[in-house]
């Protein structure tokens, strides 16, 4: 996995570079980190021709271990400001690693407004085609083209007209591989919109001819641990889980403890959670020909995805997820599964972050826009952002921006960036990671529910943050979490990075990527003018008690603590 | 009577927590949980896995039961 290719497109020149050795044993998030870090001015302009969109494989990619290809997008955030790396499943990582390319770089800006394609040919070789066809198209219905012109086994990596119009919201979608649909997405961040300014409609890959052999440093010994990482995995309780709920099931938890968040953040318990738990979700789910067990990225042995149907048998979405059901359903008072589902399946289109719109709404709502609750009026207010009207494109702007236009004063953001699914006054070490991650609010820069602390309580969240941050960080760089607790040990992870990359790592070495990936990330927020002041929840989280009686109550001063490693 | 999460739920008065745990596994419409990991707080006093056995709950118990997993 050595390919890189830089696209100039100022000049529309391609050039294929090796890649450099210092980046040989990075992936997904730590090599983002550390190209954005080495190209780009922490101050450019987001937009600018300064800034940089970097697409690269995860570190396992190429391999056949199971759940290893994610694709992480990455550049300084049009939405935060900051660093940004958001990732996601599909078919494009797997199909660039057949490839053999690591990374794609694109940089500079065009003069002009012509818009292009980044067509990766049947034997590798990178070409910009006029994308003037194709413009003004939303995602499922460019993805349908470029199948219709390359075949159905194409990978699709592309911007919906969010992304093209520049909606600091707009996402990069890719390719599902179970369903053929453009529904999975690398969400947060804003990066479509970077996409956009760099005028790139999408990238699109054509099956290698000659399929990329990872050089296995010993593959008999990479055989025998990849063994019994999939008898772990097929073995976990959490995988039948998955395989049977996805993530959703995760409502029938939160939802109890009031870390659902409920008509944007108000901390009360949904009276309606019923109507969207996971026994809801399962008998509506199969109603029209839905399907659980799905795999987003070829050789997915957890397969949590699911296809969602209208109830007259006609496809609508898939991958629905947890943080949809709850940002565009609990978060508006919407009790509706198939009213979320439209939703979903319109953010997909559209290519706009459904944790970000569902927030946007539930703003809107706050400010009296349409009330809690009005299923078709958030799907009104999604449309005028697809029909592009002034008000659609101040939604394109992000959560923060329409609370300030609206006067709303409750407004559920870190950096810029709508809080995730998790109440942090009812689970607190999240509320740090929301705080102090450079990536601004993210649930997957550092989960904290363990074994062994309170989640309710402020005692030894700190601490916990850290560990799950620099946890997530690796993660990020090498596979898909989902798979991830079954590798995350000892016994599994340093074997495999022995058999693959030769020499005998330590789980210790490992997770030092995770670490300095953190402080180059911290590094470049920095340098773009954040500072402490920055990593602190907005202040309704301190002063309004949830239904369960707690504040976030974790002080700015004790969450600087967590950068003291 | 103990609260399970803040809920109410019937109780017999010595039945420990590890009771309470494979109950949550087999009742569906009291599943808060995808898998069998858990912290387990009982009164705001945290209990450790070796003493779910050994660990009963009496009428007014306020328990809270947390899993360990992500949403995507």
């Amino acid at each position: 996995m050595s390919i890189v290719y830089r696209v100039n497109t100022t000049t529309k020149e391609i050039t294929h570079e090796e890649l450099k050795e210092e980046y040989r044993l990075l992936g997904g998030r730590s090599l983002i980190a550390r190209v954005l870090t080495d190209e780009v001015n922490p101050q450019c302009d987001p937009l600018g021709a300064g800034n940089k969109l970097i697409l690269c494989t995860t570190l396992l990619a190429g391999t056949t271990l199971p759940m290893a290809h994610r694709l992480s997008v990455g550049g300084k955030s049009p939405l935060t400001g900051g660093i940004k790396e958001a990732n996601s499943g599909g078919t494009a990582a797997s199909m660039l690693a057949r490839h053999g390319i690591k990374m794609i770089i694109l940089e500079g800006l065009p003069q002009t407004n012509d818009w292009h394609i980044l067509h990766i040919q049947k034997d590798g070789t990178p070409e910009l085609m006029d994308a003037v066809d194709y413009l003004g198209l939303n995602n499922y219905d460019f993805a349908a083209k470029m199948q219709e012109r390359f075949g159905k086994d194409v990978g699709v990596i592309s911007i919906g007209v969010a992304g093209e119009r520049g909606y600091r919201n707009s996402t990069v979608q890719l390719i599902d591989a179970s369903t053929g649909y453009p529904s999975r997405a690398a969400a947060r961040g804003g990066l479509g919109a970077l996409m956009g300014a760099k005028k790139i409609k999408a990238v699109v890959i054509e099956k290698a001819a000659n399929r990329y052999n990872f050089p296995y440093a010993d593959k008999e010994r990479y055989e025998a641990v990849r063994k019994k990482y999939i008898q772990r995995v097929l073995s976990s309780p959490r995988t039948e889980s998955m395989q049977k709920t996805g993530t959703i099931s995760m409502i029938d938890f939160t939802s109890t403890v009031a870390a659902l968040p409920v008509r944007n953040f108000s901390g009360q318990f949904f009276e309606q959670a019923e109507a969207i738990k996971s026994k809801a979700f399962v008998e509506r789910a199969f109603v029209g020909g839905g399907k659980n067990k799905e795999g987003c990225q070829p050789g997915c042995i957890v397969r949590c995805s699911n296809r969602f149907h209208t109830k007259d048998g006609e496809y609508l979405t898939s991958g629905l997820e947890y943080e949809t059901v709850a940002l565009c359903g609990s978060n508006c008072g919407i009790a509706d599964l198939d009213v979320i589902a439209r939703l979903d399946r319109m953010c997909d289109d559209l290519g706009v972050d459904t944790i970000e719109t569902g927030a946007t709404i539930a703003v809107c709502m706050e400010a009296g826009k349409v009330p809690f609750g009005d299923g078709e009026g958030a799907i009104a207010l999604l449309q005028e952002m697809m029909d592009g009207t002034e008000f659609g494109r101040l939604m394109g702007q992000g959560t923060e921006a329409v609370g300030k236009a609206l006067g709303v004063k409750r407004i559920p953001t870190v950096k810029g960036q709508a809080l995730p699914a998790y109440d942090p006054r009812n689970i607190k070490g999240l509320g740090v990671t929301y705080s102090t991650s450079a990536m601004g609010a993210d649930h997957t820069a550092g989960m904290t529910l363990g074994p062994g602390i309170d989640p309710s309580k402020k005692d030894f969240q700190v601490e916990k943050s850290r560990q799950s941050q620099m946890g997530a960080a690796v993660t990020d760089s090498f596979t898909c979490s989902f798979g991830w607790g079954e590798l995350n040990n000892d016994e599994i992870l340093p074997e495999v990075m022995s058999s693959l990359y030769g020499g005998e790592w330590t789980f210790e070495q490992i997770m030092n990527i995770g670490k300095e990936t953190i402080k180059l990330e911290r590094a470049f927020n920095k340098a773009a003018g954040f500072t402490g002041d920055d990593d602190c929840l907005p202040t309704f989280f301190y002063t309004e008690a949830s239904a369960t009686g707690t504040v976030f109550d974790i002080s700015p001063e004790e969450m600087q603590e967590i950068f003291n490693y | 009577m103990i609260k399970v999460n803040y809920h109410e739920l019937v109780w017999e008065d010595g039945k420990t927590v590890e009771d309470l745990l494979q109950l949550i596994k087999e009742d569906r419409q009291l599943r808060l949980l995808t898998h069998d990991t858990y912290t387990v707080i009982v009164n705001n006093e945290l209990i450790l896995p070796q003493d779910y056995a050994k660990t009963p709950l009496r009428t007014g118990d306020e328990v809270r039961v947390y899993p360990v997993m992500a949403g995507g």
